[in-house]
């Protein structure tokens, strides 16, 4: 579904993808970790064509994202969901009018069905309530959860989840966990990609879990082979965060 | 796609090399604002479409009625200063009965829309520019590519359309404003009688003063838009970046209004 062949990609002086290789596939839950500033949101963007690789390729349903036509391009960007960080909400607009923006712009719904659909994906992420509001009278965590329904307002194949649980309390970031499970649960073939550093999170929700370091994938593994990896930088990223628990982690997913 | 990779230079040490990265810099500017001139013109196309419609509405109250206080008190002041200066030295030949001529040709040639365009760049220029600074700090540009939605339709079209259109009638507005204030100047201080002083206005006035002049305040509205929206588009290094923008698309309009405005009255009055 998502292949980077030999990435690189330069920024000034500091090589942040430095001939990186990632499979990713259809239906898959891939979870990408890594210290900040190792690329993880510049691999995102390379996805979604924000960003082109200096070198080597990426495809995406099978196409060269960087290399095909603008046509192409927007037919397969359709095809996705994207939760930026900080929710990215426009914000002149209230919460409803954003989570529906991509459905008024990009189909012919009549606005009743659209409002319908929205407050669907609003009530799937606790916000039936909070529609009207504007994004500058809610919380941090509030309007990632808006993000997140914009996100997936369209049905999308590919969710891409930019740092889902940062900023958030563990009782939201759990929630945000059990949403991105139940997503994946309720439509078998959405495949998500989760970049983030909260590997409490990866391990809950994660089918594979990839450390990206100095450019490069360097670990690849299933949750429960990642927590028994013997790789330096794995067990130090994993007794960064306490977690000491070799073997036994309980997943989200049943 | 309207979000750019960031750019990065090496630091250049010599002279030479500054100076050449500055022409490179400004000229990739200047590019860069007319591919967003003719991206904006196309996407003109939409702007029958009912949401955009909406969004021209907003726009034209956002840049026009919400400006029409501070251009009024400009305005007034603009026209009571230039009947007051042209007044005093009329007065040493008996001639303030010409004041009217003075006031109506000024405003309607040059300071009706320089003064608006200056106005218009200070209030709804900075506000562009920084409102869509603030979006691309904030990622929303990049989440409106990803959504597919075009950014230059979606933000910058329905702002041209609303400044096309605002642009011309504030400048007439301020036209007016100003002749009624060297209107008040004439009666309370120059002793000419306000029939006098409108008769003598409109007697020399000429059709082609008020469009060329109408024809300016359209050009000012297109540079501030563009300028505005590019300046706003180029934004990095977060809210200390949002400020420099503001401030650079601020410069950058005064000028250009400037440039345009010598330029247009070199053509249609020599």
């Amino acid at each position: 579904m998502i292949d980077f062949n030999n990435v690189t990609k330069v920024l000034g002086n500091n090589t942040v993808l430095d001939g990186m290789d990632l499979h990713i596939e259809e239906g898959e839950t891939f979870v990408l970790v890594g210290p900040s500033g190792t690329g993880k949101s510049v691999t995102l963007k390379h996805i979604v064509s924000l960003m082109t690789p200096d070198s080597g390729s990426v495809k995406v349903m099978g196409e060269d994202i960087s290399q095909c036509s603008k046509k192409r391009k927007e037919e397969v960007l359709s095809n996705f969901g994207y939760l930026f960080q900080g929710g990215a909400l426009l914000a002149w607009m209230s919460v409803a009018d954003n989570v529906a923006l991509p459905l008024i712009e990009k189909t012919n719904m009549k606005r009743k069905d659209i409002y319908e659909k929205v407050y669907n994906a609003l009530e799937l992420v606790g916000l039936e309530d909070d529609g009207d509001k504007m994004p500058s009278s809610i919380s941090g965590g509030m309007k990632k959860r808006a993000g997140l329904a914009r996100a997936i307002i369209r049905d999308p194949q590919i969710v891409l989840y930019d740092e889902p649980t940062s900023g958030l309390d563990p009782v939201m970031a759990r929630t945000i966990d059990h949403l991105i499970v139940d997503l994946n649960e309720k439509k078998p073939g959405m495949t998500s990609l989760v970049v983030t550093h909260d590997l409490h999170s990866a391990l809950s929700i994660a089918d594979r879990i990839g450390l990206l370091y100095l450019g490069k994938v360097i670990v690849d593994l299933p949750p429960d082979e990642f927590i028994k990896s013997e790789d330096p930088e794995v067990v130090k990223f994993l007794e960064a965060q306490y977690i000491t628990k070799r073997g036994s982690w309980e997943k989200e997913r049943k | 796609m309207i979000t750019r990779e960031p750019e990065f230079f090496p630091e250049s040490i010599t002279w030479i090399g500054q100076l050449g990265r500055i022409g490179v810099g400004a000229s990739r500017s200047v590019g860069r604002a007319g591919i967003l001139l003719a991206q904006t013109i196309l996407a003109m196309r939409f702007m029958f479409v009912k949401r955009s419609r909406h969004a021209i509405m907003d726009q034209m109250y956002v840049s026009g009625i919400k400006s029409i206080l501070v251009i009024s008190i400009v305005a007034i002041f603009t026209g009571m200063i230039l009947a007051l200066q042209t007044g005093i030295e009329l007065m040493r030949f008996n001639q303030q009965v010409n004041v009217g001529t003075a006031v109506m040709v000024s405003m309607l040639r040059e300071m009706g829309p320089f003064m608006t365009g200056l106005i218009l760049a200070a209030c709804v220029g900075s506000s562009m520019a920084a409102q869509l600074g603030t979006m691309v700090v904030s990622e929303e540009i990049e989440a409106l590519d990803v959504m597919e939605i075009d950014p230059v339709r979606f933000l910058v079209m329905p702002r041209l359309v609303a400044m096309m259109v605002m642009t011309p009638l504030l400048s007439f507005f301020t036209c007016m404003t100003g002749i009624l204030g060297g209107g008040i100047v004439a009666i309370t201080q120059l002793h000419v009688s306000w029939e006098a002083y409108i008769n003598n206005a409109f007697w020399l006035a000429a059709e082609k003063d008020l469009f060329v002049g109408l024809f300016k305040a359209f050009l000012f509205g297109v540079i501030i838009t563009i300028v505005s929206c590019h300046e706003g588009f180029s934004t990095t290094n977060g809210a200390v970046g949002v400020g420099l923008s503001t401030r650079k698309a601020v410069i950058e309009c005064f000028l250009y209004i400037l440039i345009v405005g010598y330029v247009v009255t070199r053509l249609f009055y020599l």
